[in-house]
């Protein structure tokens, strides 16, 4: 019985065979199917907006490239990802040196505290579940590029701590700690607004 | 009572319930403050996944025109075919040109020198063709999987 990894790998294989017969759109749907992954991680790794234009271009000419030399040893998203991912970086290396610093820096300062203190400002409000959700999105940009990369890859594009290690070649005891430590900062937060809204 | 559950198995298992452990289930039940420390991040969790996706605000097929990509599909085989024709061509005419010359170098000069010119210039032909796949594969290869710098987080940046 085949599983669905074999019918992903399947669809992969037919949809490269089609770009490189030629087939008119084949490569559109590429783009269809994995735009969205290339933008989390774009959007989360390039902070200048300005950048994301000629990186996302440059990503999808690399993978044009090279469809001829992939082998289906992963899938073709995550091969994509690990594109994308390596682009960012060399992207950050060449062009913005500093950013390229503060990516892998991890972020000693709590992001809570600084979101408490603009929160504090503002008048006092219910905090009902949507406004939590808002809140923990704004606490996870304050995270460093790289957690932010990691969250998105696992939570967002439901990829696996194996695909995630693939793609930016860190190992798996890495991810997860990374992963462990953005976790418990947005508990923080999490637990500093319960507080409030008790008060 | 059971030792409260540590802060990896809160992730844990607010990420996969079923994962679960029967031991800990029990706790949980009976422990109040477990199981507000995993609503806690079952919360937190629940919101990473509901997290809006950003989107390009561009169009990414405008960026890559399929003629583009066509077009350097269509280049490569056109040049190869053109060159391999020329290539035949000139051997072909050069042998019937020097038909003559060839029958009588084949019959006057001795087998064993003509093994000598020939096998080292098929070898190096072989080699050449060799070398040059070699290339293109190593470059398309460094083409994807180039990392200029990559490393320890937060520190050694090296080019």
């Amino acid at each position: 019985m085949e599983t669905e990894n074999d019918i992903q790998r399947i669809q992969d294989q037919q949809l490269v065979r089609a770009i490189l017969a030629g087939q008119p759109h084949a490569f559109r749907q590429l783009i269809a199917r994995t735009e969205k992954l290339v933008a989390s991680m774009l959007f989360r790794m390039i902070p200048v907006a300005d950048d994301r234009k000629d990186i996302a271009q440059d990503v999808y000419l690399k993978v044009h490239q090279g469809l001829r030399s992939f082998k289906f040893q992963s899938k073709l998203s995550t091969w994509i990802a690990q594109i994308a991912y390596n682009t960012c970086l060399n992207h950050l290396a060449k062009k913005r040196p500093i950013l390229m610093e503060r990516f892998f820096e991890q972020t000693d300062d709590d992001p809570a505290a600084t979101l408490t203190q603009q929160q504090e400002n503002q008048t006092e409000r219910r905090l009902f579940e949507r406004e939590l959700k808002q809140t923990i999105e704004k606490a996870t940009s304050q995270l460093s590029p790289l957690h932010q990369t990691l969250i998105s890859l696992y939570y967002q594009q439901e990829m696996t701590l194996q695909e995630i290690a693939k793609i930016t070649d860190l190992p798996e005891g890495t991810i997860k700690s990374y992963l462990f430590r953005a976790r418990q900062q947005l508990k923080t937060i999490l637990i500093r607004y319960q507080k409030k809204e008790e008060l | 009572m059971n030792s409260h559950l540590s802060e990896a198995q809160f992730q844990q298992y607010a990420d996969a319930p079923k994962q679960i452990s029967v031991k800990d289930q029990l706790h949980l039940d009976s422990c109040s403050a477990c199981q507000a420390q995993l609503a806690e991040y079952r919360l937190i969790s629940a919101a990473l996944k509901e997290m809006p996706v950003p989107a390009f605000d561009f169009d990414l097929n405008e960026l890559v025109p399929q003629t583009d990509l066509q077009a350097r599909k269509a280049s490569l085989p056109w040049i190869a075919i053109a060159a391999a024709v020329a290539g035949i061509a000139i051997v072909g005419i050069s042998l019937v040109g020097y038909s003559g010359n060839i029958i009588w170098l084949t019959k006057t000069i001795p087998t064993a020198q003509l093994y000598l010119l020939s096998l080292p210039a098929a070898a190096l032909c072989i080699t050449q063709l060799i070398i040059l796949v070699v290339r293109y594969q190593r470059a398309m290869h460094e083409a994807i999987q180039q990392k200029t710098i990559f490393l320890q987080p937060g520190r050694n940046l090296t080019v």
